[in-house]
């Protein structure tokens, strides 16, 4: 297991969101709240406080801005270390679902 | 971009100052960006509180070592918790909105001069509220 399990939500997010593509600091604080439906907020203080983190962690890096990107921004990338950070967060959480999945139809038998 | 919404992003930007330096250094400008943007999409309310968040969780502690910083904060802090249980208090058991208006303006003013005070202490170099 990865020695950063598990994530913290705002890192969780922020590897999830750069999953599907490159992305700057507001589109990653605009797809954490799609992905959580409105339940997660992450403020710019926290969102570049975990990229900054991510970054030294060598989990994400800075990448070229796309050319009809927006000049004031940065863009970032999950690295291999990030994806493999990702993948065993996702694998962890599948794990839990799954006992919580067998722990309800147990809860369900015994009521 | 309307009056409120410049207004607010102005006054994050002093808000800034708060924060660790090398925060404000690498993405300042980008933390403000997001601050604007987020204002328009998802409310003024609802942005400022995650701001409020952020300052005691993040700001305050990445300033353990800056008393010009701290030291006011910290004052703020407890003055605006005594005045707010007192104006609590006196929402609670007034009648009238006359009788809640001056305990308010009261309170306010306590905090308003509590944290100009506490600021004047900290950057004295005769005071004895230092906390490093």
């Amino acid at each position: 297991m990865e020695p950063d399990l598990p994530l913290a939500p705002a890192a969780f997010f922020i590897l999830f969101a750069l999953g599907t593509g490159d992305k700057h600091g507001y589109a990653i604080m605009q797809e954490a709240r799609e992905l959580s439906d409105n339940t997660v907020q992450i403020g710019p203080a926290t969102l570049y406080t975990t990229i900054q983190r991510l970054l030294d962690a060598d989990r994400i890096r800075e990448v070229p801005r796309p050319e009809d990107g927006d000049s004031r921004r940065r863009y970032y990338r999950l690295t291999a270390a990030g994806k493999a950070l990702l993948k065993s967060e996702l694998a962890r959480m599948e794990a839990m679902v799954k006992k919580s999945k067998a722990l309800r139809l147990r809860l369900g038998e015994s009521s | 971009m309307n009056r409120l919404v410049r207004c607010s992003s102005a006054l994050y930007e002093r808000v800034l100052f708060l924060y660790p330096a090398d925060l404000r250094r690498n993405f300042g400008n980008e933390m403000t960006l997001a601050f604007t943007d987020d204002l328009q999409r998802a409310g003024v309310l609802r942005v400022w509180w995650s701001v409020l968040y952020e300052l005691l969780t993040i700001a305050l502690p990445g300033q353990q070592s800056n008393r010009f910083v701290l030291v006011p904060a910290l004052c703020f802090l407890m003055v605006a918790l005594s005045q707010g249980t007192m104006v609590w208090v006196g929402v609670q058991h007034a009648r009238l909105v006359s009788q809640v208006v001056p305990v308010l303006l009261m309170s306010v003013f306590a905090a308003v001069v509590g944290f100009f005070v506490a600021c004047f202490c900290s950057r004295c170099p005769m005071t004895t509220v230092r906390l490093d």
